[in-house]
């Protein structure tokens, strides 16, 4: 219910959905990398497979030769052979 | 290398291998706790990942937390390549001393190099530069090239301009040197060679020549005033002038020819020397060798060492017959640069004509007439007058 008031007021205020609702943002960069931003911490990590918490969900990057290239409190980079982008909530 | 990794450098970092059952939660941790790691790979059942020195100590108490063991695998950045130098002083010691001996060397002068000079030898301009401090081996800061430049010039009054300066270790020592005007004697322009006068033009003295005159070489041609004044004669007297140039060539030569028959021999080459491993060395009177290399070590040094296969052909003269028109080539070419050789750079050409001769059977002859316009003009000076008076 909470959630819901505060996506009409930031449709209302026109402000990012994203920063008002803290929910991840994930930019695609190709098949070679991944951003995820506003992440909540690595899960699981393999060269193959990389699940990442965000929000009330996981990202799951699946690919070839996956690297955390850069990884701070609100970014993570994911680098290598990307295949998929998955989002589960 | 981004500002961030060049500060990294500067404190060191470390490639840190994580065992345990979950090193994602070491990552996590690190994260949150605002440690910069960066470089995620996966091992066979570790995770390595990059971190700095400082927050390497740090880590330890996070993965006890999450139950992983790190070791650091490599060490990079500035603290790391200190401590080694520490363990070795005399290394430091002797690098340091390069660099000295290094900054030293470079102050100073290696090689002169003189540029410019014709008349002046270079070893009289060296010999000046030396007394005035320029020599190799001299500290560039202790020279000073206006002094070098005022001693070339106050040493050798041929130089009109002087300039000193550094290229790195080399001296470079630039001079003009002056131009004289020429000091002919006064005397008459003769005719060097024969010809017909085309044009003459007086600057001094009294023309004895006009156009369409024959002369001969030594008439005179623009007589100066020998009397008091003593003005000699200046002037160009351009004439018509000839060349003339025969060649001949033969309608028959011989060519060499393979017979057929060959011995081969192995050689060892090592720089320039060679051995004879096997086979037969020449065994003709005519032949042509032909080298082919086999095995090669060093190749493009001095001590190439080489393995090749000589072979020796024989071979025999075979007269051929040339034809008319190759042969007229041949002399043709031979002619014009036999005339080119003999012609002086100034002329103009007027006319050239080529007569073919077939002087005998096989033998063909090619005459070249070239006329020219030429200055034949050159001063013959007047005898000396002795002082009578013995000033």
């Amino acid at each position: 219910m909470l959630r819901k008031i505060k996506q009409d007021l930031a449709e209302i205020l026109e402000l990012p959905l994203d920063v008002s609702l803290d929910l991840p943002r994930i930019v695609i960069v190709g098949e070679l990398g991944v951003l995820i931003q506003n992440h909540r911490g690595l899960i699981q990590y393999s060269p193959d497979r990389i699940v990442v918490g965000v929000g009330e969900g996981q990202i799951a990057v699946t690919g070839e030769s996956l690297k955390i290239s850069e990884v701070n409190r609100e970014d993570m980079i994911v680098r290598g052979r990307i295949k998929t982008v998955q989002m589960s909530t | 290398m981004s500002l961030a990794k060049a500060g990294y450098w500067l404190k060191g970092y470390v490639l840190v291998e994580v065992r345990g059952k979950n090193p994602e939660r070491l990552v996590n941790l690190c994260t949150l706790a605002g440690f910069p790691v960066w470089g995620f790979s996966a091992g066979e059942g570790s995770v390595f990942f990059y971190t700095t020195l400082p927050k390497y100590r740090s880590i330890h108490r996070l993965a006890r937390k999450s139950r992983c063991v790190p070791r650091v695998r490599r060490r990079f950045g500035l603290p790391f390549i200190m401590s080694r130098v520490k363990k070795r002083p005399i290394f430091l010691l002797m690098a340091a001393l390069m660099l000295v001996a290094l900054i030293y060397m470079a102050g100073a002068t290696w090689s002169i190099q003189v540029k410019g000079n014709e008349t002046v030898s270079e070893e009289d301009i060296l010999m000046t530069a030396a007394s005035a401090g320029l020599m190799p081996g001299a500290r560039k800061s202790a020279l000073s090239p206006s002094a070098i430049e005022a001693a070339l010039l106050n040493e050798h009054p041929e130089l009109t301009w002087a300039y000193v300066h550094f290229q790195g270790t080399l001296a470079v020592i630039e001079v003009v040197e002056k131009t004289r005007p020429s000091s002919e004697l006064p005397g008459d322009v003769v005719a060097a060679k024969d010809g017909v006068v085309t044009s003459v033009l007086v600057l001094s003295g009294t023309p004895v020549v006009s156009p369409g005159q024959t002369v001969r070489a030594g008439d005179v041609l623009i007589a100066g005033s020998p009397g008091d004044a003593r003005t000699g004669a200046r002037g160009t007297v351009v004439a018509l002038t000839w060349y003339e140039v025969y060649r001949e060539t033969d309608l028959y030569d011989q060519i060499s020819v393979r017979t057929g028959r060959k011995t081969e021999a192995k050689v060892l080459r090592y720089g320039k020397t060679e051995f004879m491993l096997s086979g037969k060395h020449n065994m003709f009177e005519w032949y042509e060798v032909e080298d082919y290399p086999e095995v090669s070590l060093f190749k493009g040094t001095d001590k190439e060492l080489t393995i090749l296969s000589r072979v020796f052909y024989e071979t025999q003269w075979v007269p051929r017959k040339v034809t008319e028109e190759e042969a007229l080539r041949v002399a043709k070419q031979e002619a014009m640069e036999a005339i080119e050789r003999k012609l002086p750079s100034s002329v103009k050409l007027v006319d050239l004509s080529c007569e073919t001769l077939r002087v005998q059977e096989g033998l063909i002859g090619v005459r070249l007439v070239l006329s020219v316009e030429e200055d034949i003009g050159r001063v013959r000076p007047w005898p000396e007058i002795k002082d009578l008076n013995g000033g």
